[in-house]
């Protein structure tokens, strides 16, 4: 069932209209990190791309909504739906990480904690959008 | 890492606001008027009142924020490292270089550390014994002595306190120096001044008076006969220079680059350009406080600005679809749709304007460059393009939700014909809405039919009729309400469906309440 609901979010991810956006953003966080080799303009793109994936997921709001709301009504748990939420938001993730990866040589420990930053923050955001929808 | 930390610390404080606020918006918060003192306020004033207050507890409006705070940072930042800096490819003997067209405060000269030679161009020129001498004051901070070529050629003109140097081709007299300078034990020594005039630190900028260069040529001093070297302390600059001086002053460092780039912030600030060696890298790279437009500049506020325009676009329906939602409950209202974008792209400029100030503070603190405030300028009114753009291209096209006219309520009790007629006249009486036109009853075997004729007091020529049937059934009772609108003036289809709606909670909220009472 999971693989499913996965392939399902992994779907509705990319044919969203917030995916577009996403993709145009990181084409522009790629021109930035480019031309701007600073730590401090890493992380302030690594938190501008925490806000792009809420903005995708607003721009994309209707139809998550209803797609949750149809897991829900047809018995999905919690788990589930938030497992769904997380996967419709790590493939915005991963578009986004294209830019990054083309960025980063060499992981040192301020990357790793990153990476853990935006995971901690996509399973967070897909709870709060799963009390959101379900209230 | 620091620095790092320092940027992420004003957006992480918005978003821990905006997570609060949403944490608290879902908590079971209902947004409730509390029934107040009726006062006499510009509908207008209240409306944009309104759209300010939804714009700025709209989630969407406070990722539009941060998207252009760090939009601001980086570009601020970016302006940092990039904005006037340039390499020069030449291999100098210093380690610093910083020139500026005033004195200097001493305090900056005590970060600077012990190994440093600070020179004065005076430009005012002195009248002495009836000549014309430029002075060069120096001070010469050494705590140890490099092999360096630069800096032995320029220790041999540092002078102490009482000493003045003169080139040993030129004459003055005591007395004349004596009353210059305003003190009585002045020794005058003589050296080759052709060395000092000879050294060109980088291209175009010299140890002695210079305007700079014009098509190859240095305008600089060229007689060493006309130098007078002095100390750089107060009397003397005092006594040489009582009002005014056009001067420059030179700091040539030889200390460790780490030193130097650890105060860069304090250099830039206070010298007109700053030119440092690193150790690592061939040639010098020269930084200036004058920020002039660079490619990179250009290119950080462009992106800066796509990345606003792609973030705005992303969140700008949720926006719109409640703005629009405001939008319908005024339209019933009689607000025309050119009057409600008018006000809502007033209440937008208005709470994008206001968010500027945080931004003006910081910069004005100089934490911020100036760059930060175009590119939110240029995005925030890009921002309220996109958003009244799409406000006004949807506001036509949005069609309500069909939503279903009749509402039926099952209950054990039963409540006669009359009562209920004239419990739903007291209660439709006084209603601001409509008026009762006319009220009638029907009693059937089975069941009884109302009848309401209520008039739109907000029209012209608009009636909705109501009719509610009660009929018992199995083990209780069913209240019917159909609910019916027409009118013959020009009503949209969306206006007659919301003066419906209101119609049916109108009338079903008088049925329960008069079932309930």
């Amino acid at each position: 069932m999971y693989r499913e609901i996965a392939f399902k979010s992994i779907k509705l991810s990319l044919m969203g209209r917030g995916s577009i956006y996403t993709m145009f953003f990181s084409i522009a966080s790629l021109m930035y990190l480019f031309v701007y080799r600073a730590p401090e303009i890493f992380t302030s793109m690594v938190v501008l791309s925490i806000i792009m994936i809420l903005a995708s997921y607003l721009a994309d709001k209707k139809i998550v909504k209803q797609f949750v709301i149809t897991l829900i009504l047809s018995g999905a748990k919690r788990i589930a739906v938030i497992f769904c939420l997380f996967v419709y938001l790590l493939v915005r993730i991963i578009i986004i990480s294209v830019s990054y990866s083309l960025f980063i040589t060499s992981f040192t420990l301020t990357y790793i904690v990153m990476v853990l930053v935006h995971l901690v923050n996509t399973i967070l955001v897909a709870e709060v959008i799963y009390k959101v929808i379900r209230r | 890492m620091n620095q790092s930390l320092l940027v992420l610390l004003p957006p992480l404080t918005l978003f821990a606001i905006s997570l609060f606020i949403i944490a608290k918006k879902y908590q079971g918060f209902v947004e409730e008027d509390h029934l107040g003192e009726i006062r006499l306020v510009s509908p207008t004033l209240k409306l944009v009142k309104n759209i300010v207050k939804k714009s700025f507890i709209s989630i969407e409006m406070l990722l539009i924020f941060l998207t252009l705070y760090v939009s601001a940072f980086n570009s601020s930042y970016a302006t940092t490292f990039s904005f006037s800096s340039y390499s020069l490819n030449i291999e100098p003997n210093f380690s610093l270089l910083t020139v500026s067209d005033t004195i200097v405060p001493s305090d900056i000269l005590d970060k600077i550390g012990h190994k440093y030679v600070a020179v004065v161009q005076v430009f005012t020129p002195l009248q002495i014994d009836g000549k014309d001498f430029y002075a060069l004051l120096t001070r010469c901070d050494i705590d140890y002595y490099p092999n360096n070529e630069l800096l032995t050629i320029l220790l041999e003109y540092c002078v102490n306190e009482g000493t003045v140097l003169i080139d040993r081709n030129s004459e003055v007299s005591e007395k004349s120096i004596i009353k210059l300078l305003g003190r009585y034990n002045i020794t005058i020594a003589k050296a080759s001044m052709t060395p000092l005039t000879d050294i060109e630190l980088i291209p175009g900028v010299y140890v002695v008076h210079s305007i700079g260069t014009i098509g190859g040529l240095s305008l600089k001093i060229e007689d060493p006969e006309k130098l007078i070297i002095m100390p750089f302390t107060r009397s003397v600059i005092e006594n040489i220079c009582p009002r005014y001086c056009s001067l420059k002053t030179i700091i040539i460092g030889f200390d460790d680059y780490n030193l130097y780039r650890d105060i860069f912030d304090d250099l830039v600030t206070e010298f007109n350009y700053v030119v440092l060696k690193e150790p690592t890298q061939f040639g010098v790279k020269v930084y200036s406080r004058t920020y002039v437009p660079t490619v990179k500049s250009i290119i950080s506020l462009v992106i800066s600005f796509m990345i606003s325009v792609i973030m705005v676009y992303a969140v700008s329906g949720g926006l719109v679809e409640k703005l629009i939602d405001m939008g319908h409950t005024l339209f019933i209202e009689g607000i025309t749709k050119e009057l409600f974008i008018a006000i809502a792209t007033l209440g937008i400029l208005l709470t994008v304007t206001s968010m500027i100030f945080p931004i003006l503070v910081v910069s004005s603190l100089g934490i911020l460059k100036s760059l930060a405030i175009v590119t939110y300028l240029i995005s925030s009114i890009a921002s309220t393009y996109i958003i009244t753009s799409q406000l006004s291209s949807r506001i036509g096209k949005y069609k309500p939700q069909s939503i279903s006219s009749t509402f039926s309520y099952i209950v054990d009790k039963y409540v006669p014909n009359d009562v209920l007629v004239e419990c739903l006249k007291s209660f439709l009486i006084d209603d601001d809405f409509f008026n009762i036109d006319e009220i009638e009853s029907v009693v059937e075997e089975n069941y009884y039919m109302i009848r309401i004729e209520l008039i739109y007091r907000r029209a012209l020529t608009t009636v909705s009729s109501v009719e509610i049937y009660v009929e018992r059934i199995d083990h209780g009772v069913k209240y019917t309400t159909i609910v019916d609108v027409w009118s013959i003036e020009d009503l949209t289809t969306r206006t007659l469906s919301s003066i419906q709606r209101l119609a049916l909670s109108k009338a079903v909220g008088g049925v329960i309440s008069c079932i309930e009472r």
